[in-house]
């Protein structure tokens, strides 16, 4: 496998580590933050055992990758820290994975949503372990902002797949416009944190405006920002939504169920789902341009 | 599954991968170390911080480089692009023989000191100097200024294919603290890619120089090195905006 070959897979991998903690994390967030209840629905539960696979299991390719490539001894191969990072989040998936039916048999609220967040948390912090957070300097910024970052993307990117693959498409009015306000805050607490740490994180790590704007690290930067504006963009026809429902709430509570705006609402999601996806693959690219740490 | 089956099946499991993630902790290697280490030559070839036999090793007296004709075949001996050839001085500098060979012929040629930034390891600071330079083009002598301080264009005198330069890069070198005796890191770039565009491949012959590492390339392209000590080159070569090698050297003694 040539250099090139070896970039593509361990970016592909990247990819699937980011979209399986999109999975998890955002279905555990939106469980415990936005619609409790939810864990009744079976494609949620589905979506967050399908996501636990897809986690664990590029988790431990991305790992054993650059072994395969450069051959040699196992343990003289594995990075301490990345080793550690993907064991530990691995074992917390097996459990969730063993312990899911048990999870998932009454609404996540009180312990239940704690034991959510307390997983989100551990899986967050082994991606932090593994990223370029914790090499070179402002390793404080760096780290709180990752976190802080992985946070978010669990809280709004979890909440979109939930909302635009499970669902919208079963035309649930009622738990639609339930659920929506409530989505639509969360999204703008997350927005704003992914505003916020994704800068923090980019300086830190190029060290200054003038490296970030001079360099490939912040060319990638420049298109996940794009794509990131495309997403607000589309988000904030969600946010309409959610005020049209809170006035018509308001206003006639017996026209609740006629929410007219369901279907384009569908489309722009589905349309933000797959630029969020562009953007993981972005962010993907970030890692592989990232400048070396000083 | 029946439910207590798969819960004992999940907590065996997490256990037995917990109980990798101690051994990983005992037994792996730090990441800067892996990212330091070699692959194909990795149980040969000394790491930092790695207890070796540097000191009891007679040191090496500073490998003069070779004949850039009796380089292997590929970009700067072969092929358009450029071949550097290095070797490290007792004083922690690097005597370098550099050759280019153009696409097309040329008549002049920029000359720059070394663009290292983003050397890492220690080395962002370091301040490239180039001095004791001379070039030939073609066979013919060249008029350098002795000292390169900042980029120059030089009059190759006559439509050129093949550069040839050799020079002492100073000033490149850090010793590695804590480390064994003489242990350092040192950068080394092309300083005739300034204005062009080319393909750049590094060997040495030197057995003071431990590893190759390419910090402007992806993390799993930065192991760039390929032979084992006495006998490194890069895996493949490296386009001209990549190209800052870090030579990991145990410097020979005076």
């Amino acid at each position: 496998m040539n250099p090139a070959q070896v970039d593509l897979v361990s970016s592909l991998l990247r990819v699937l580590v980011y979209a399986g903690f999109v999975m998890v994390a955002g279905t555990l967030v939106f469980w415990s933050l936005v619609w409790p209840a939810g864990q009744a629905d079976e494609r949620l539960r589905r979506l967050l055992g399908g996501g636990t696979i897809v986690l664990a299991l590029a988790s431990l390719l991305g790992l054993l990758l650059p072994w395969w490539v450069r051959g040699g001894d196992l343990f003289s191969s594995l990075g301490r820290e990345d080793g550690v990072a993907v064991l530990v989040r691995v074992a917390v998936l097996v459990v969730l994975a063993g312990f899911l039916a048990d999870f998932t048999a009454s609404p996540v609220v009180r312990v239940r949503r704690v034991v959510a967040l307390a997983v989100v948390a551990v899986v967050a912090v082994t991606l932090v372990v593994q990223s370029n957070a914790v090499e070179g300097d402002w390793q404080a910024v760096k780290v709180a902002a990752t976190i802080g970052h992985l946070f978010a993307t669990a809280g709004w990117l979890g909440g979109l797949v939930a909302l635009a693959v499970v669902i919208i498409p079963q035309e649930n009015v009622a738990v639609l416009d339930e659920v929506i306000p409530r989505f639509s805050t969360l999204a703008f607490v997350s927005v704003v944190l992914l505003v916020v740490t994704g800068t923090a994180h980019a300086l830190a790590v190029s060290d200054g405006v003038d490296a970030l704007l001079s360099s490939s690290y912040g060319l990638v930067f420049m298109v996940k920002a794009l794509l990131f504006a495309v997403m607000l963009l589309l988000g904030n026809h969600g946010r309409r939504y959610a005020g049209e429902v809170t006035f018509r709430r308001l206003n006639s509570p017996e026209r609740i169920a006629l929410s007219p705006g369901v279907h384009a609402l569908a489309v722009v999601m589905g349309a933000e789902l797959a630029t969020a996806f562009a953007v993981l693959g972005t962010t993907a690219i970030l890692v592989l341009v990232a400048p070396p740490p000083a | 599954m029946r439910p207590a089956v798969r819960r004992g099946v999940a907590v065996s499991g997490a256990a037995v991968l917990l109980a990798g993630a101690v051994v990983v902790a005992r037994e792996g290697m730090p990441r800067a170390e892996v990212n330091r280490a070699t692959s194909p030559a990795r149980t040969t070839t000394p790491t930092v911080g790695s207890s070796t036999a540097t000191l009891t090793t007679p040191p090496s007296a500073p490998a003069e480089p070779s004949a850039p004709g009796e380089d292997a075949a590929g970009p700067g001996t072969t092929e358009p692009g450029v071949s550097l050839r290095v070797a490290v001085r007792s004083d922690g500098s690097f005597e370098v023989a550099e050759q280019a060979i153009f696409t097309r012929e040329r008549t002049t040629l920029a000359l720059a000191p070394p663009d290292v930034a983003g050397a890492g390891s220690g080395l962002d600071g370091v301040i490239p100097a180039v001095r004791e330079l001379q070039a030939i083009a073609d066979g013919r002598p060249v008029d350098v200024p002795a000292r390169l301080r900042r980029t120059v264009v030089v009059d190759l005198g006559a439509p050129t294919r093949v550069v040839e330069l050799r020079y002492v890069l100073d000033g490149t070198t850090r010793r590695s603290l804590p480390s064994d005796v003489g242990r350092g890191l040192g950068v080394v770039a092309p300083i005739s890619t300034v204005a062009m565009d080319a393909d750049v491949i590094l060997r040495t012959a030197d057995p003071a120089v431990l590893n190759l590492i390419c910090p402007r390339l992806s993390p799993l392209a930065r192991v760039c090195a390929s032979g084992e000590s006495g006998a490194f080159e890069l895996r493949d070569p490296i386009p001209s905006g990549n190209a800052v090698v870090v030579l990991q050297i145990s410097m020979p003694r005076p």
